[in-house]
């Protein structure tokens, strides 16, 4: 599925003394089978971003548009739009409620109007996907450990297996191991079945690894749009915004600036070591 | 060494699982047997994946939880004893996760006031404090501001603020920025840091940014409810597959330059620190 967002403007409370304006004439393309990272600090307008995308919030000014259509149109299906882009919000196992598992995963595709039969099996198979032994699927959501809590939470989403694969900080509050997992779970899913993922993360470290897309946003726009080489490469403009570069990119630039042949816009540990080995292992 | 802040022996605590009907099923162990003493002025960091018993250690230390067989003192007093409730928590004051649920106040100077007001300090006297707690945070300007209009680092700054006024000689932090963004974590360690320097107040924090505990003098890893190591940040940093296994990790940096260490590039065991890896490359 194509996502283009054309010229849009987004004002809370228009013509209200408290008006505040959280994206300015943003222009976006967003292509199929692409792993995206959001990045920009608070209130730089990325939860707004994507609640556009699945027609969550309506532009101020603009376009949205899925596959061509503008999902402004009064015949445009928002409903089924939301199950074809999927959005996991932030501590999304926050929003469990249900009494077990499987009814829980089971409420978004019921929801889209399919039959029982079908609901169950897409549960069933989002239960698999994020990697949730059946001895869980009757237990209730509250008992599960955090990392698990939130594996429920999006399977919940893929049951309605969307094109387009929205994550808000999904790995807020987990520990390294957990951020490990559920960020490698992510990543094989977007590889194994063609789905665009958009990951909002504030863990530089993170985005270098899995995007090869990154989107930066400051102040309600986009600054910066490339791979995640040419956005490290920009390291004082990204301080400048309150951001900044994973630590190795940071040590390689400095080594470079030191006069050490090594490429300055290596994003990962590795990518870095090999460079590194390079110059002082021959 | 000065008689310790903080010191547990023995500390231990179970809980019982219950099932949906709510029959017992079985007794967790959160903590399980930790000894340990904290030296007054102090900064040491407690780390530990998700469950290994942080949050249940750090109830502890100011008497929300209490040990049932072994002991904690803080500061000397047994928090055991009852009556010493009030002095210990005056002695040993927290700070939480989510801000949103510790501020109460309508304006930050009364949220600031509130701990000193509960306990009973004459007015003068809380005035006094709260203009210093609130000197000391950076939050002088803020003061007369609705809480709910500062950012998630601001907001903790003032929980941080309200637990000062209570002039207490030890701050408990129990992942003050997990739900912070990168700046505002950085506005509350730098604060943290502070306090312990300037005003030497012992400062235990609790966290999973390793990050987080580079500068600290001594690091508790908890795994179990046991502590799995303990040493300065460059002892614990340098053992970086026994940090995996017990699903934590190391900064980023700390990383490269294990990995370098593995393939042959001359580097000391453990590196903390942007600067120290590039100074130790470029001779």
């Amino acid at each position: 599925m194509k996502l283009i967002l054309d010229h849009v403007t987004h004002i809370y409370d228009p013509h209200t003394p408290h008006a505040r304006t959280a994206l300015r004439d943003v222009s976006l393309q967003i292509g199929e089978g692409s792993f995206i990272g959001l990045i920009g600090h608070t209130g730089s307008g990325k939860s707004t971003l994507i609640q556009h995308l699945n027609g969550l919030l309506k532009p101020t000014e603009g376009s949205v548009y899925a596959d061509g259509k503008d999902i402004a149109d009064a015949e445009y299906n928002r409903r089924a739009l939301r199950g074809r882009v999927g959005l996991v919000f932030q501590y999304p196992e926050h929003q469990l409620f249900e009494a077990d598992v499987f009814k829980d995963v089971c409420f978004g595709p019921k929801n889209l109007g399919l039959t029982q039969k079908e609901t169950e099996l897409r549960a069933y198979e989002a239960l698999q996907q994020v990697g949730l032994e059946p001895e869980v699927y009757d237990q209730s959501p509250f008992d599960l450990s955090g990392g698990q809590k939130r594996r429920v939470a999006i399977a919940g989403v893929l049951a309605m297996r969307p094109e387009v694969l929205i994550l808000d900080e999904p790995t807020a509050g987990l520990d390294p191991g957990g951020s490990r997992e559920i960020l490698s779970l992510i990543a094989s899913l977007q590889k194994e079945r063609g789905m665009t993922v958009i990951l909002v993360s504030h863990s530089m470290e993170d985005v270098a690894a899995y995007a090869d897309r990154i989107i930066v946003m400051n102040g309600g726009g986009v600054t910066m749009d490339g791979t995640p080489a040419e956005v490290f490469a920009q390291a004082d403009a990204l301080k400048e915004i309150g951001l900044s570069v994973p630590a190795a990119t940071e040590v390689c630039r400095r080594l470079y600036a030191a006069g050490i042949p090594v490429r300055p816009d290596v994003t990962t540990a590795e990518e870095a070591c090999e460079e590194i080995c390079g110059c002082f292992l021959r | 060494m000065a008689e310790a802040i903080v010191k547990t022996e023995n500390l231990t605590y179970e809980y019982i699982r219950r099932d949906a009907e709510g029959n017992p099923e079985g007794v967790t162990t959160a903590v399980d047997h930790l000894s340990l003493d904290i030296a007054p002025g102090s900064f040491v960091a407690v780390v530990g994946r998700n469950g290994s018993g942080k949050s249940t250690f750090a109830r502890h230390l100011n008497a929300l939880l209490v040990p049932e067989e072994s002991a904690v003192w803080i500061d000397g007093m047994d928090t055991r004893d009852s009556d010493k409730h009030l002095d210990i928590r005056m002695a040993a004051g927290m700070v939480f996760q989510n801000p949103d649920n510790q501020i109460i106040g309508q304006v930050v100077e009364e949220d600031v006031a509130f701990g000193p007001e509960n306990m009973g300090v004459p007015t003068e006297e809380i005035r006094l404090r709260v203009d210093e707690a609130l000197e000391l945070l950076k939050l002088t300007d803020k003061r007369l501001d609705s809480p709910n209009r500062l950012s998630g680092g601001q907001k903790q700054r003032v929980s941080i603020a309200g637990v000062l006024a209570m002039r207490p000689r030890c701050i408990i932090l129990d992942e003050p920025t997990a739900m912070l963004d990168p700046q505002g974590r950085a506005e509350v360690i730098r604060t943290a840091h502070r306090l312990n320097r300037e005003e030497g107040i012992t400062v235990i924090l609790i966290t999973h940014h390793m990050e987080e505990a580079v500068d600290a003098d001594c690091i508790y890893v908890l795994d179990k409810g046991k502590i799995a190591m303990q040493g300065t940040p460059r002892e614990v940093f340098a053992r970086v597959e026994e940090l995996k296994a017990l699903r934590l990790s190391v900064p980023q940096v700390t990383y490269l330059a294990w990995l370098l260490r593995r393939r042959g590039v001359a580097l000391p065991e453990a590196v903390l620190t942007v600067e120290e890896l590039v100074n130790a490359l470029v001779v």
